[in-house]
Order: structure tokens, then C-alpha cells, then sequence
């Protein structure tokens, strides 16, 4: 028993200590600024960025803290909930920032943007449409876009040119192989590219199945951005202009079906895949080409071309050319207490320098000057991509594209609740119409209890 | 020395009440202020994405969660699904193992210890391990499945095996709880009644039904009730295995409220429904308690 | 006649024994593959079919240790679990003291608020201890977790050092009363010792729930506090989940519990069931 009581002692007494360093901790001198975002995002870039920054700014110390992104939304809110202002700088996604500007979580950015010189910070540069999705609500400016997924389309170009190929296609159609302008036409090729083994593909004999579209219908975030590209690309929307909901029109029922029918040519795994598994089927030579994609993935789909012997990757955009839009922005939390402080990182991040240092690492930026530099759309591996989102974003300011969905103070909610019933419909766990109205149901209850 | 005397007097006539009372100060402060604050979150319509602040709602969320919300009932129903199939399937299986572990074998202690190893793992870690296993493509039960011949399937996928891939984790963790209480059980039972069971020639399914079984019974109850206690708040799993999905299948009310609470911010909601689920369940156990009493002669759990 | 008896009762044995040596393997399967996993480079992780055989690498628990911080995770929840458990086992033994000796008021509504504590789901309970521990700005510290564990932990360590206790006869107190002994000398002297295999259960239960609890780790950390499964549960991340470094993150996580776990194991029934019932 003594030794127990001497070991506990023992013990005790190291805890008190560590408690001791723990609280009298000490004043660091510089002023600390935290910067939440998402993990495995870049990470690297990040705390490059950090490092520049640090050596401009003496005074004030960055810390990244990495939390996954499905776990993002509520431990950001629950921080902002609290007032905690124990993250300067919040990582938004487009469907939050609505909500979070409206909750006063947000604190807007216009004064510190009108006192910032063009050099540091050029607004016009930023895509505007990005601006509009991304940044803005009610007027005011909440975050800044430091990266953005803006989807088109993926496809292997070396199976569209092949001329065995395009015989074979238009025998079988009756127009000539071509990148899809129509989701029809894209239906039609996935059906025609997806094969069984012992078929031939590009006049050699498969030995394992071959799909014609890979897609991302598993019950995440991403099945409702493919499911949306559908839905915009017909002229439909979840909410429209006059504010109703719209989530359960003859136009959504349609496109969800249309994706629901296209899971026959997709591989088995569709059902629980994320974008980690299409682009890694398109590395193992599975897929013909995606639905609409995050053109962002450009650098780590390119791979292709190294895993598979001939293959050509080529990007355009997605059918309709209204695929899903949008950036991950930063923020400055309405609590921080170094509000000056956050944004002169913030607007360190955002500007052409770093942005430039992020394109060449393999990021998406915003910066259409950068997006559109054809010395930096040379660098193949990482910005080969780059041209086919600028035109994706012109076409969207040219003409005046916008959903209604990204004002909706309820956006983020209605996010999270997209999934789990564009999922169950496209599975067939319930009936498309059936799946549509209880979401429209619940939108209507969550809208009900704003304030 | 007057002030000692009246110093030990004084822990003298309060001694037990000094014993207890730093342990039951915490707990009432540390679990009666959250339970308060949620009552009041319940009663007010608290939806914390809504700036200003949050009106008195009376019953609205009760009577919401009761009458409005088919979520409510269909994830009782998830929930009650998982608890009764993982329950009953830990209890035959700790049952049926614990008489078979039941008689003198070589190696006693290293069968227990290896046994008791599931109920160590914490459950988010060793949940995201299975989640390896169950992986359509990598995982190593369909390397099983196919080497014997079965289907491979997307287990945490499919609608039709998310529930029973839950449960099967459940089993996996628990049952060896109901073993080690079956079997201190079985080795606590006197052996006299048996003996003169055999004696008179009775076959081992007529012992096991007229005395194994009765006298086990207090004791299967009272492990039957904690093990249902404990199933009914199963979470972790569902976070590292199926998040609620395939859609909503194997979303149980842990989850839902989980959903409802840090998705969509309306604690005011979640709290009225966790405090229906707690009056649902005060009865559950005290159902299955008066079962208990009336089985048993002595004093139960 | 003899020899059919005895190739009948040797093969009913192997039988018997194989069959235990077969649940026993499914039971500890997982764990295994948990380990093998951890020792394997990516390349032999996703395979298909799985590999068996391997080039073992510790690659995967540098990574968890070196760019995942995760030595900061398991000091967190060393301490936490320690001091937690300390002033859990210290507490509940004297408050069980009273409540086993003293018919104290409110004795009988207090053990079954008890178990009721179990039966409220936790989630609803999250955002009231996050504005408890904010408005003392204790959010993202050990301590809060070391209160928040010993709050949860102290009304089964009571219940449970509870039947230890009164499974000391009274005499023994009564004899040392009569001669002369004060009350805090029994509890020292002849108490303590006689129920310290009561005191090693409390302790391990303490230390295994506070050890793999994950919820309100998750919800009331962000960096500096966090806990051992918030670090096992950060591998999965939106580039897909880490399986190698998740498996040494896991290892690391589960095999101290199981150590503790299984030199303990005399004393698991008791502690599984409240006491109720003697292992």
C-alpha cells in the first residue's frame, strides 16, 4: 500500500506540475492569430504561405489547425456559436456563408478592402462570379475565395480521338464523337464506353469490365454537386428567383433520374465513392470520363497518363456549361480579437503572389489573371487545367449566372440534407418524387425558423 | 484542547455526510446544471444560427417531435432495431460460449485475457479499423466471403447489410461482456441441486431447463438490462462506420440528434427529443427491472 | 468397448477445444489485423486480395507521431485519464464509505439517479457543458476534460466501490472502535487495504472510459487538449483515410488499455456489473 500511496504521490504531484506549466503558460510576444482549415487541403502551401508571412510580420504568429471536412461545418460553428473567437480565420464553404453572415458570425470585409491599395489586393481580379457565389451576401463582403472546385468535365481524350472508336460510335448514334454538349449526348457515350471483359476498347480485348462514367454517389457532399450540374444545366434550381422551393420540380425529379439511371455505367463502388475513388478509377483505366468534376483534381487525375500506357487526360466543360460552381473562401470570425491582424493574412493569402505559389504547387486559384497567364497554363502537371476554368467562370459573368440558393441563410443546412436525399433517390431507397418532396419538406421547416 | 474535543465532535456527528460530500457536490453541480440548461434549451425555441436571442416556445418542440417530425420515430425504430438484434445475438452467443468455456481447459487465463480485448479497444479506433475491413475493394472480409464462395458485397454501402455490418460490430465488442458474467454465474451456482439432479437421472436438457436456467435467470436479466442501457447510446461506431447512411438507414437517435444538434444548430429540438428519449427508456428499464424483481429471491442490480 | 469410449470422449475433447480455439480467434482477429496493418507500407494496404505476408515498416507510426502530433494526443490523454482517475478512485471510496455504513438521507434516490445518468444521450448534454467550460474559458484544456471525466465517472466508481465495501463484515470496524480508533483511522488502517482490489477495478474502469471517450474530446478540443481518439479519428481526412498510419494511431490507442485490461481481469465482472455480481 505504500508504494501505492508513494506512486500515486508520485504522480500526483508530476500532474500538478504539468497543470502548473500549463496554465501560468506565458505571454508569447507576438500577436497569435489561428487560421482553421481544411485538412489535406494544401497543407503544404499553407504553411509556406505562413512561413512568408511570418518573415514580412514579425509580430504576428499563424497557426493552421487542420480539421477534416466533414467534421468542418460544426466545429467551426460550434466555436462561432460559442464566441470563442479561438479561430481568427474561418475556412468558409460557399453554402455557409450565408448562414453565417446572416447569424452575425461573420465580420464584413468591405471597410478593410476599401483601405487596402490595388497592389495587395485586387478585387476585380478575383473571378466575379466567384465573388457573387463564394463571397457576398446582402451586398457586403464576408470572405475572400482562396481556392475553388469549380467543376467541368474529365474524360480520356486518347479514347475520344481514337478513329476505331469514332467509327464505332457513330455507327452506333449517328453523330460524330465529340466532347458532350447535351447530358443526353453525355448518357450516350458512357453507355457506349462501357464494356464487358473479352469486349474490345481501342482494338484491344479488355479483361476486366470497363465503365463509361465514374461518379461520386456515395452519401457524401459530392453526389449533390453532380446531381446539381444536371439540375442547373436544365434550368432548374432548388430555390428560386422569387424565393420559392423549388427542389421537387418536374425539372429536379427528371434530372435526379436521369443520374440515377446513369449508375448502370458507372463502376460498382459509385455507391460509396467520393472523389478519391473516380479519380483513382481513372488511374486504373476504369472510366471513360466523369460527370461533372472538380476541375481542381486536374493535378492528381493527370497521373493518368503515367498509370495508363496512352492515355491522353483532357478537361472541358461540363454539358450545359453551368456544372457546380463555387470556392472555399476565408473568413474573419465577428469574435476575433485581432481582427487587423487576420487580415493582413488574409490578404497576403489572397494576393497574386501567393496565389501564383499556389497554382504552381497544384492549387485552383480564383485570380483570373493567374487563371488565365498562358506562361502558368504551361506548367502541365499543375495548371493544365487552368484554361478550361476560365472559360467556365467567363461564361458564367458573361452571362449573369447565379443560383439563388447561395443567399439562402439555410444554405448550409440544406447542404447537408442534399446528400442524404439525392443519395437515397439515385439509390432507389426511395422513389425520386418521394425523395424530393421530404426534402422540400425540410427546407420549408428550416427556412420556417429563421429569423 | 476544548477545540479539538468540539472539533471531533463535530466530524464525529457529520462524519458520513464529510465523506460524501465532496464526491456528491461535483456530481450534483456537473450534472444537474446540463441537464437544467438543456430542459431550458427544450423550452425555448433554440436554434443557435439565429442571431438575437431565443423566445420561449413552451411544448412547441415536444409536440413537434411527438406529431411532426417522422424522423423522430423512424430513427427509434433504427435505434431499436440495432439494440434488440445486437442485444439478443450478445446474449445467445455470450451464453452458448460461456458454457462452452465452462469446464477445466489448459490455458484458462490466456482464453480470458484474449477474450476480454474487444471491450478495451476504444470503440472510434477500432471502428475505423473495421471500417478498413468492410472495404468493398481492400477490405478483408470480402476476401473472406469470396474465399468461401458468398457474395462480396459494399457492406457499409448497401442498405440491405449497413444495419447488420452495426451490429456484427456491436457483437463483436459486447458479447464477451455477457460471457464473463454468464460464466461467473455459472461457476457461482451451487453445486448440490446438480449433483442430485444427476443422481436421480435427469437428462442435461431437463437440468438446464428446470435449474441452470432459473438460477441464471436474475443474473441474465440484470446483464440484459446494462448491456440494453449501454446499446441504446451507441455512437461512436456509427461516426467511424456508416455516419447514418446508406441515406438514412442506419441513422439511430443518437445520430439523429447528433444531426439535429450540430447540423442544423436547433438544440432547443434536440434536447426535447432527449429528454423523450430518456422518459422512453426511465420506463424501458423499469419494466425490465419489476421483470428482474419477479424472477428473483435475491436482491437484483 | 473401452477403446470406442475413449476414441468417443478424445475426439469430443479436441472438438471442444478447437471450437474455443476458433471463437477465440474470430474475437481477437480484428486486433491482429489492426497490428499487421500498421507495420505495412501503402502499397500493401490497398490491395486486393489482401496482403498476408509483407515487408514490415514503421513508416506508418512515424508519420502518426511525427506529422501528426500525435505524442501530444496521448500525453493529453495520459494526464487527463491519470488525474481524472485519481480523483475518481480518491472521492468515490469515501463517499461509498458513507453511503455503505451511514443510512445517510437520500441514499436509496441517489443510486438509482445513477443509473438514470446513463441513460440520457450525451449528445444533448454537449452544448450546455460548452458554455460551462467557455464561460470559465476552459474550452480546448485538460482540465475541463479532467472535470468533465470525473464527473462522469464518479457515480459508477460509487456504486462500485459501494459493493466492495459492504462485503467487509462491520465487526472488524466495531472491534476497532471499542479499541479506540477514530473513524479516520479505521478508513486508513483497516478499510483501505481490505478493499484495494476494489480500489484497482475503480481505477481501471476510470481509466478505460476516460481513455476511449470520444465524443465530447472531440467537441470541447480543437488543439491543445486533445485526446487520443480525436487523434486516431483525424486520419480520416478529405484526401481519404490514412489506413497505415490509422492502424498505428489505433495500436497505440488500444494496446495499453488491453495490457491493463487483461492483467485485471479477475476484477472485470465485478466492475462490468456494477458490483452486483463477484467475479
Amino acid at each position: 500500500m505504500n508504494k501505492k500511496r508513494r506512486r500515486s504521490g508520485f504522480i500526483g504531484m508530476l500532474v500538478v506540475v504539468l497543470l502548473a506549466g500549463l496554465l501560468v503558460g506565458g505571454e508569447a510576444e507576438a500577436v497569435k492569430i489561428r487560421w482553421a482549415t481544411i485538412a489535406g487541403f494544401y497543407t503544404d502551401w499553407a504553411k509556406e504561405v505562413i512561413k512568408d508571412f511570418e518573415k514580412q510580420n514579425t509580430d504576428i504568429d499563424v497557426e493552421v489547425v487542420d480539421i477534416d471536412f466533414g467534421v468542418l461545418y460544426e466545429k467551426e460553428g460550434i466555436e462561432l456559436v460559442g464566441k470563442t473567437g479561438a479561430y481568427d480565420l474561418i475556412t468558409t464553404e460557399s453554402c455557409w456563408k450565408p448562414e453565417w453572415a446572416h447569424a452575425g458570425w461573420l465580420f464584413p470585409l468591405d471597410d478593410f478592402i476599401v483601405k487596402t491599395p490595388r497592389e495587395e489586393l485586387d478585387m476585380k481580379d478575383i473571378s466575379p462570379a466567384l465573388v457573387k457565389l463564394a463571397c457576398s451576401y446582402k451586398g457586403k463582403v464576408y470572405a475572400l475565395p482562396y481556392y475553388t472546385y469549380t467543376q467541368g468535365m474529365f474524360y480520356r481524350k486518347d479514347l475520344f480521338e481514337d478513329p476505331l472508336e469514332k467509327a464505332a460510335f457513330f455507327k452506333k448514334y449517328g453523330y460524330p464523337l465529340a466532347v458532350p454538349k447535351a447530358w443526353e449526348q453525355h448518357r450516350d457515350i458512357a453507355e457506349f464506353f462501357t464494356r464487358k471483359p473479352g469486349e474490345k476498347l481501342k482494338g484491344k480485348t479488355l479483361d476486366k469490365p470497363f465503365y463509361g462514367v465514374g461518379m461520386m454517389a456515395g452519401r457524401f457532399p459530392q453526389i449533390q454537386d453532380e446531381w446539381m450540374s444536371i439540375l442547373w444545366s436544365w434550368g432548374g434550381e432548388i430555390i428560386d428567383e422569387e424565393g420559392d422551393i423549388v427542389v421537387n420540380s418536374p425539372i429536379a425529379q427528371k434530372a435526379l433520374l436521369h443520374y440515377k439511371n446513369m449508375l448502370k455505367f458507372a463502376p460498382p463502388g459509385a455507391s460509396t465513392s467520393a472523389y478519391d475513388e473516380v479519380v483513382a478509377q481513372m488511374k486504373e483505366n476504369m472510366i471513360a470520363m466523369t460527370m461533372g468534376f472538380y476541375l481542381d483534381q486536374a493535378a492528381n487525375i493527370i497521373k493518368v497518363e503515367e498509370t495508363v500506357p496512352g492515355a491522353v487526360i483532357g478537361a472541358a466543360p461540363a454539358p450545359g456549361w453551368t456544372a457546380y460552381i463555387g470556392a472555399f473562401g476565408i473568413g474573419i470570425s465577428m469574435d476575433s480579437r485581432h481582427k487587423e491582424e487576420a487580415w493582413k493574412f488574409l490578404k497576403f493569402i489572397s494576393s497574386k503572389k501567393a496565389q501564383i505559389k499556389f497554382a504552381l504547387g497544384g492549387g485552383t486559384t480564383c485570380l483570373m489573371s493567374v487563371l488565365k497567364d498562358p506562361e502558368i497554363q504551361a506548367h502541365r502537371k499543375t495548371c493544365w487545367h487552368y484554361k478550361t476554368l476560365a472559360e467556365i467562370l467567363d461564361y458564367h459573368e458573361k452571362h449573369n449566372i447565379t443560383h439563388p440558393f447561395f443567399d439562402s441563410p439555410v444554405a448550409g443546412k440544406i447542404y447537408e440534407e442534399l446528400m442524404i436525399k439525392i443519395n437515397e433517390g439515385a439509390m432507389g431507397t426511395k422513389p425520386v418524387k418521394q425523395a424530393l418532396d421530404e426534402l422540400t419538406a425540410t427546407i420549408e421547416r428550416l427556412r420556417a425558423q429563421v429569423r | 484542547m476544548k477545540r479539538e474535543n468540539k472539533i471531533s465532535k463535530f466530524t464525529e456527528k457529520y462524519f458520513p455526510y464529510i465523506l460524501e460530500a465532496p464526491a456528491l457536490i461535483i456530481i450534483f453541480i456537473l450534472a444537474l446544471f446540463p441537464l437544467f440548461y438543456a430542459l431550458r434549451m427544450a423550452l425555448h425555441e433554440t436554434i443557435l444560427t439565429n442571431p438575437g436571442s431565443h423566445p420561449f416556445a413552451g411544448l412547441n418542440n415536444f409536440r413537434e417531435a411527438l406529431n411532426k417530425d417522422p424522423m423522430v420515430w423512424y430513427s427509434l425504430k433504427n435505434t431499436a432495431i440495432f439494440t434488440v438484434s445486437a442485444v439478443s445475438l450478445e446474449m445467445v452467443l455470450g451464453c452458448a460460449i460461456a458454457f462452452l468455456l465452462n469446464r477445466k481447459i489448459k490455458f484458462q487465463g490466456l482464453v480470458r485475457g484474449l477474450l476480454l480485448l474487444p471491450m478495451a479497444c476504444a470503440p472510434i479506433a477500432v471502428g475505423l479499423v473495421w471500417r478498413y475491413m468492410y472495404h468493398p475493394d481492400f477490405g478483408v472480409f470480402n476476401f473472406f466471403c469470396s474465399a468461401l464462395g458468398l457474395a462480396e458485397r459494399n457492406w457499409l454501402g448497401d442498405v440491405s447489410t449497413a444495419m447488420l455490418s452495426l451490429v456484427v460490430f456491436d457483437v463483436w465488442q459486447w458479447t464477451p461482456f455477457i460471457i464473463f458474467v454468464v460464466l461467473a454465474g455459472l461457476q457461482a451456482l451451487p453445486g448440490e441441486p446438480f449433483e442430485a439432479a444427476e443422481v436421480d437421472g435427469a437428462s442435461r436438457w431437463q437440468i438446464f431447463k428446470t435449474l441452470t436456467f432459473p438460477m441464471l435467470a436474475p443474473l441474465l436479466i440484470f446483464v440484459l438490462i446494462l448491456r440494453t442501457i449501454d446499446a441504446l447510446r451507441f455512437y461512436d461506431p456509427i461516426y467511424a462506420l456508416t455516419r447514418g447512411g446508406p441515406g438514412t438507414t442506419t441513422e439511430t437517435i443518437t445520430w439523429y440528434l447528433y444531426k439535429i444538434g450540430f447540423k442544423f444548430f436547433n438544440m432547443g429540438y434536440a434536447s426535447s427529443i432527449a429528454f423523450i428519449f430518456l422518459y422512453a427508456v426511465i420506463i424501458l428499464s423499469a419494466v425490465l427491472v419489476a421483470v428482474l424483481k419477479s424472477f428473483s429471491l435475491e436482491e437484483g442490480g | 468397448m473401452i477403446s470406442v469410449e475413449k476414441h468417443h470422449f478424445n475426439w469430443n475433447k479436441v472438438g471442444i477445444i478447437a471450437l474455443i480455439i476458433f471463437v477465440v480467434l474470430i474475437f481477437i482477429f480484428p486486433i491482429y489485423w489492426m497490428i499487421i496493418t500498421s507495420f505495412k507500407s501503402d502499397a500493401d494496404i490497398l490491395t486486393r486480395p489482401p496482403t498476408w505476408w509483407f515487408k514490415p515498416t514503421i513508416k506508418n507510426y512515424i508519420h502518426a507521431f511525427k506529422h501528426a502530433n500525435f505524442g501530444l494526443f496521448m500525453v493529453n490523454s495520459l494526464i487527463v485519464a491519470v488525474t481524472s482517475t485519481i480523483i475518481v478512485v480518491c472521492l468515490s471510496f469515501l463517499c461509498a464509505y458513507g453511503f455503505a455504513r451511514y443510512n445517510t438521507v437520500g441514499r436509496d434516490q441517489f443510486m438509482f439517479f445513477i443509473l438514470s445518468t446513463r441513460m440520457f444521450p450525451q449528445i444533448a448534454v454537449v452544448i450546455p457543458y460548452f458554455v460551462l467550460f467557455r464561460n470559465f474559458r476552459l474550452l480546448d484544456t485538460r482540465i475541463a476534460m479532467i472535470i468533465l471525466y470525473t464527473m462522469f465517472n464518479l457515480p459508477f466508481a460509487i456504486w462500485l466501490m459501494h459493493s466492495f465495501i459492504k462485503d467487509i463484515p462491520v465487526d472488524l470496524e466495531e472491534a476497532a472502535r471499542v479499541d479506540g480508533y477514530s473513524r479516520w483511522r479505521i478508513l486508513r488502517k483497516i478499510i483501505l487495504p481490505l478493499v484495494a482490489p476494489g480500489l484497482a477495478v475503480t481505477a481501471i474502469f476510470c481509466l478505460l472510459f476516460s481513455w476511449n471517450e470520444f465524443l465530447f474530446a472531440f467537441l470541447l478540443t480543437r488543439t491543445r487538449a486533445a485526446t487520443i481518439t480525436v487523434g486516431v479519428s483525424s486520419f480520416w481526412t478529405q484526401r481519404g483515410i490514412l489506413w497505415g498510419p490509422l492502424c498505428a494511431a489505433a495500436a497505440v490507442c488500444v494496446i495499453p488499455m488491453m495490457i491493463f485490461v487483461a492483467l485485471l481481469q479477475k476484477y472485470i465482472v465485478r466492475g462490468l456489473t456494477f458490483g452486483a455480481i463477484k467475479g
